[in-house]
């Protein structure tokens, strides 16, 4: 069932370009997309991979870019269904960034390629090891900030529902999130992997946006 | 987010996915390369607009006037102590910067002793641009206190009034309504740049800036 079923006033608005409209069409889609890119399809009779970390930002980011631009949003009529219409979108752009890195020809029996497995299992120990310090850190935390990670992070509340759930103000809830991870970071310090902290930071490179603004 | 914020985000949320904070700054990216959305009728219903006043966008925080202590002396200039004002995107909620055809909202902190306050920002080119009391108001609007941080109920839709750029939003807080007039006396009296400060009657102003795009 798209979003918009039932839900004129919504459809209205996301054609109009309103940006509440725009953000909850988005919050609505973007894990779906995400774990599209990550995992990869099957186009016909050839298996495509997902895409590296360091490419799902940006094809994120253009996916709905593209399906947010005026000409895409004025076309869309609100029966057609919009999941299809956003995977579509994203699968072209895969599609599309992999022929530019000479990934033309996909052998389905083969799966992924030899370097990406290498890869992939020493970023796993990293990984493992980032993630049991982190927990170790977790432990440690008081109970305010343990349930600003529980809410904020593992269930990706907004600011403004965290601030709610807990009955502090959005500012805290700020304040708290740069505390606890400026808190993440140095005890990554001290315990020797802010290296494999950096690795990962060099793996999520942030994109500007584009130009087009009125 | 800065250097390591995006992995540690992802540590935090336990998964190697993308973090909630990350996403709302994709979304923040994709917001602001979107045509704003047309003018609209149920826009203007949401703030008001008048004439210029004329003032250079100035940054950040300024000065507290608290003329109910004489000891007090004033807050310096992005000082942390006194009442404090926020202004968030409705749609990211990012502080000071919003996307053109986007929603505003004000968070006031530390602002108890105040019963009313007054909203309102400058352009770049000094037009300026009434966010609360409306006309039909006439007067600064009451503060309904619950904490230490209240979600002020004025929000303004960021259309054609609010092209891209730099703005100074500033509130004029009381401890009773004030007219537009008081208003601009109010703001007019305030210390600049350059902070010395001085009693006035029972308001004080502050300011914020905020960044479209």
């Amino acid at each position: 069932m798209t979003i918009f079923e039932g839900n004129r006033e919504l459809l209205l608005s996301f054609r109009a370009g309103d940006p509440e409209a725009l953000a909850t069409v988005y919050w609505h889609y973007v894990s779906m997309i995400e774990r599209l890119l990550r995992r990869g399809f099957q186009s016909g009779e050839v298996r495509v991979p997902g895409l590296p970390d360091a490419d799902v930002r940006d094809v994120l980011q253009d996916t709905f870019t593209r399906a947010f631009s005026a000409k895409a949003r004025e076309g869309y009529d609100g029966l057609r269904p919009y999941a299809g219409y956003l995977i579509r979108i994203a699968r072209n752009l895969v599609i599309d960034r992999a022929r530019l890195q000479g990934r033309v020809e996909y052998d389905a029996e083969a799966g992924l390629h030899t370097d990406a497995q290498e890869e992939a299992a020493d970023e796993v120990v990293a990984q493992g090891e980032l993630q049991a310090a982190t927990q170790q850190f977790l432990r440690g935390l008081d109970t305010e900030a343990r349930e600003l990670v529980r809410l904020r992070f593992e269930q990706e509340r907004s600011q403004e529902d965290v601030a709610a759930a807990m009955s502090v103000s959005r500012r805290r809830v700020r304040t708290l999130e740069q505390r606890v991870r400026r808190a993440l970071h140095e005890h990554l310090t001290r315990v020797g992997l802010d290296a494999e902290l950096a690795h990962e930071h060099d793996h999520g490179r942030p994109r500007p946006s584009g130009g087009g603004r009125p | 987010m800065e250097g390591n914020d995006r992995a540690l985000s992802r540590l935090l949320s336990g998964r190697p996915s993308l973090s909630r904070p990350e996403k709302e700054e994709i979304l923040e990216a994709v917001l602001a390369d979107v045509e704003p959305a047309p003018r609209s009728e149920s826009a203007r219903s949401w703030w008001a607009v008048l004439g210029a006043v004329g003032a250079a966008a100035a940054a950040t925080l300024v000065l507290w006037v608290n003329p109910g202590d004489p000891d007090a002396g004033f807050a310096a200039r992005g000082g942390t102590e006194g009442p404090q004002l926020a202004a968030v995107c409705a749609a990211t909620s990012a502080v000071g910067r919003c996307t053109a055809g986007g929603e505003l909202m004000f968070e006031l902190a530390d602002a108890r002793r105040f019963s009313h306050v007054a909203l309102f920002a400058f352009r770049d080119d000094g037009t300026a641009l009434w966010y609360a009391p409306s006309e039909q108001q006439g007067t600064s609007v009451p503060i309904e206190h619950d904490g230490a941080m209240v979600l002020l109920p004025t929000k303004v839709r960021l259309d054609q009034d609010h092209p891209p750029g730099r703005y100074t939003v500033a509130a004029v807080l009381s401890q009773r309504p004030l007219s537009r007039e008081e208003i601009r006396a109010a703001y007019e009296r305030s210390p600049g740049q350059g902070i010395v400060g001085r009693r006035t009657s029972d308001t004080a102003v502050i300011e914020t800036e905020v960044v479209i795009r």
